[in-house]
């Protein structure tokens, strides 16, 4: 994925919601970080919003390179991890000779 | 069950017999593939046994569950049968008991076991970490590992490691993905000639 692409702007209308992050930001001690707000907001429904065949089809596009490994982070979370350590431990279990586990 | 004292070095937990008793190559696993379980996980699987029941709809998880857990019992309960259990002392309680058991019997009796095998990926972390901790030469893998024993040792085709591989991808949805993925991008067979699009990555 392009730089470019990563500092698009996602836009929606932002209503009632626009005035109510203003008003929070106003009371609240110090003032609040909307943007980092909306990023953190934004991942977590985006993780909350996917079935798992949802998860199948991102890693299959991020294998396949349609994906950066960054977005395919931000969807997956742990879950990205833990398929990399599952992958690598599948590949030193294999170098072992599998023929002593026979009974 | 094999009799006496006998100790397998590959550790197994519930829902891995429970998948693979499933599978279509359960008969070859359990005649030549040496595996060790826990007493709290043989509770787990007569837990199963009992909760669901025998005539659920043919392929559902209760009917997997109920099915899989049987064969897998009658497989310890067989002595001619490499599978056998150890006592997990103290006995974990809760949920998670048969994960515990495991990772239980990794710090207890770390120099008896090579390989654990865990269905689910986030217990399969939480062994990987017990191993790590006490600096031991353990390997934690998902359960399509027991179809690679089977096939790196010619004892089934590639076929035949692929459609089980495939059997678990479509029972088990993004558990059995992620331990299936996990073993073809560790180990690259290609099923592509063999397997359906659909279960393809």
């Amino acid at each position: 994925m392009s730089q470019e692409s990563l500092d698009d702007t996602i836009k929606f209308r932002a209503g009632p919601l626009k005035e109510a992050a203003t008003e929070l930001d106003a009371v609240h001690l110090g003032g609040i970080n909307i943007s980092e707000l909306g990023r953190e907001g934004l991942t977590e429904m985006l993780r909350r919003a996917m079935t798992d065949d949802d998860k199948i089809a991102i890693y299959e596009h991020y294998s396949a390179g349609d994906i950066s490994e960054e977005a395919a982070r931000v969807l997956l979370g742990e879950e990205f991890d833990l398929l990399q350590e599952d992958t690598e431990a599948f590949r030193e279990a294999t170098e072992a000779d599998t023929s002593d586990y026979l009974a | 069950m094999a009799s006496g004292d006998t100790r397998y070095p590959i550790l197994v937990d519930t829902d891995t017999l429970i998948a693979v008793a499933n599978s279509s190559l359960w008969t070859q696993i359990t005649d030549n593939v040496g595996l060790t379980t826990t007493n709290v996980c043989k509770q787990e699987l007569e837990r199963h046994a009992e909760e669901t029941r025998e005539t659920a709809p043919e392929g559902s998880r209760p009917y997997r569950l109920h099915h899989g857990s049987r064969a897998a019992l009658a497989a310890l309960a067989d002595e001619d049968t490499p599978l056998t259990q150890v006592t997990s002392v103290p006995r974990p309680h809760g949920a998670d008991a048969g994960e515990e058991s495991l990772r239980q019997e990794v710090v207890q009796n770390p120099e008896a076991i090579d390989y654990v095998i865990l269905m689910d990926a986030a217990g399969r972390r939480s062994v990987r970490r017990a191993v790590d901790d006490q600096n031991e030469d353990i390997r934690v893998v998902a359960p399509p590992f027991l179809f690679y024993i089977l096939y790196d040792t010619d004892l089934i085709s590639r076929r035949e490691f692929c459609e089980a591989c495939g059997e678990l991808l479509e029972r088990e949805g993004w558990t059995g993905y992620k331990a299936v993925k996990a073993a073809w991008e560790g180990i690259p067979i290609d099923c592509s000639d063999i397997l359906d699009d659909n279960l393809l990555p």
